[in-house]
């Protein structure tokens, strides 16, 4: 992925005080953030990113961006008392499940848009973590849909 | 192809420990010479060296027999995190059962600072903020939603534990701790708290497996190894159940079948509780009870020594440590006392048929599972 490298290297120049946490995993339209989901266009697989090789099918260069992940329902989720550096813990992570079979690990609302497990959850973009140097990490922090799922 | 018989010749044993300022040589060197004392052979005699490590650099093996004066010798590294020692004992198994060699010296080491387990490679999950425990906790949360399994079902693993690792002196905490005490420890990853995650250790284990030739020289109990499965869970394309714990069942699928056992012929196991909610899914992957039915093990004591089945009566990683290539080997050596009837003051009485399991990885997605099955003749 030297092209998703080059990209992340652009985005630490331009914008060195608010980058995403991992490079290519989502991204924002009029409709709000959506995580970046790849289609296979030879077996119709999905992933979570857009694969040089299908997971799924071993097809080569078939992968086409799709964008996923704006709504899913929550697998499971932990908070974590004892983070890396620059998490402000406790938070909480989880896996939660979106189109296409995919499952997405992301921060879970832990405050007032608390999703129980098996809940619906709509995704946000969020400070996550906030390194020595002053850089803000963003991604995909879900809540609890509004009004319940 | 037709295999031969293969039998465990001799163990040694480096208690886990912080072992500051002591060389990984001396750690490994001490296992190995026990070993070979134990299986009255010598070096000279070993056709082959296999080594687990993950932290320990290149050429691990090599240099640590370097300093044990011996001839030229078939020598291989293995790296499977930490089921790394379960699987050199697997391939050594292999290859003496298909007569490549007669007596192979396996050996694992680390030596590691204090604190929690990390891993070499970056990983999007770790990068975003998880943790070794979160990803065990995420796998318990799940199954608290759709069992019923409760925080203290998790906890009670440790007590249970703790109960056994007094009983050992090879263990490293020996201290018994109440329900009370390990709920209240610092949390972690909820559920799990501290007294439920094992502790970074350095040390080291040695175990000899040889023909049926060897085993007979030795004399006394003979240890055969009956059957082992290893198996990975890998391709994050595949939304999983993680309450299921794939890899453990299918290694364990193999295992069984490999020795024509069933899980209700095991009389005791050594498994992989890094984490207590591992142990728990564990019973479940190893068939000893139901699908989402392991807190019932838990609460029963059907896992304590004296229960059905006594799970970790070595105390586990929780009271060992967990120095991640020697760890497997270590279950092997505890099984052997076990079986041999020498685990004095924490025997299981009448054990035969022993199960010795072993999961390491980054995650859930990407996992090494190796199971054994070791029984004691005329089983």
């Amino acid at each position: 992925m030297a092209d998703g490298a080059n990209k992340q290297r652009a985005a630490d120049r331009q914008a060195p005080a608010d980058a995403p946490i991992w490079d290519g995993l989502y991204g924002s339209d009029a409709d709000g953030p959506y995580i970046e989901g790849g289609r296979c266009a030879a077996c119709g697989g999905m992933a979570l990113g857009v694969r040089e090789i299908c997971p799924h099918c071993h097809a080569a260069q078939q992968m086409a961006p799709v964008k996923i992940g704006r709504r899913g329902t929550l697998y499971t989720a932990t908070v974590i008392h004892q983070g890396p550096e620059g998490f402000a813990a406790p938070y909480r992570v989880g896996y939660v499940d979106v189109e296409g079979g995919v499952r997405v690990f992301a921060h879970i609302d832990n405050g007032s848009a608390k999703p129980a497990l098996g809940q619906g959850v709509v995704l946000t973009i969020a400070k996550l973590r906030q390194r020595q140097d002053g850089t803000t990490l963003n991604g995909p922090l879900y809540v609890a849909t509004p009004g319940g799922s | 192809m037709k295999l031969r018989k293969v039998g465990i010749v001799g163990v040694g044993l480096t208690p886990f420990d912080k072992h500051e300022g002591v060389p990984v040589e001396r750690l490994v060197q001490q296992a190995a010479l026990a070993a070979l004392a134990d299986g009255g052979v010598k070096l000279a005699e070993v056709g082959a060296v296999y080594a687990s490590h993950l932290y320990q650099g290149e050429v691990f093996g090599e240099r640590m027999t370097s300093g044990l004066r011996a001839p030229e010798m078939e020598i291989a590294n293995f790296e499977n995190a930490c089921a790394g020692g379960s699987t050199a004992v697997r391939q050594a198994a292999l290859a003496v059962a298909a007569e490549q060699h007669d007596l192979i010296l396996v050996i694992g080491a680390e030596k590691m600072d204090r604190g929690l387990i990390s891993f070499v490679s970056a990983d999007r999950e770790l990068t975003m903020g998880s943790i070794a425990p979160a990803q065990y906790a995420l796998a318990g949360q799940r199954h608290m939603h759709e069992f019923g399994t409760t925080a203290e079902d998790f906890a009670r693993v440790a007590v249970k534990s703790r109960r056994h690792g007094a009983l050992n002196p090879n263990a490293r905490l020996r201290e018994e701790v109440t329900l009370d005490q390990v709920m209240a420890s610092r949390p972690i990853a909820e559920p799990l708290t501290l007294l439920q995650c094992c502790r970074n250790g350095s040390g080291a284990a040695a175990i000899l497996v040889g023909s049926e030739r060897w085993c007979q020289r030795r004399g006394g109990a003979k240890i055969w190894i009956e059957g082992s499965g290893l198996r990975a869970q890998t391709g994050d394309a595949n939304v999983r159940d993680l309450t299921n714990f794939g890899a453990t069942r299918a290694a364990a699928k193999a295992a069984y079948e490999a020795a024509g056992i069933g899980p209700d012929d095991v009389d005791l196991v050594e498994l992989h509780d890094a984490f207590t909610i591992g142990e728990l899914l564990h019973y479940e992957g190893l068939g000893l009870c139901a699908k989402g039915e392991g807190a019932r093990l838990v609460r029963d004591g059907d896992i304590a020594l004296g229960g059905r089945v006594p799970v970790n009566v070595s105390g586990g990683l929780l009271c060992k440590s967990h120095p991640v290539g020697a760890t497997g080997l270590a279950q092997f050596a505890e099984l052997t006392w076990q079986l041999r009837g020498e685990a004095d003051g924490r025997q299981v009485e009448g054990a035969r048929v022993a199960v010795a399991h072993s999961q390491g990885g980054t995650g859930l997605e990407a996992l090494a599972t190796c199971v054994t099955v070791l029984a004691r003749d005329g089983r």
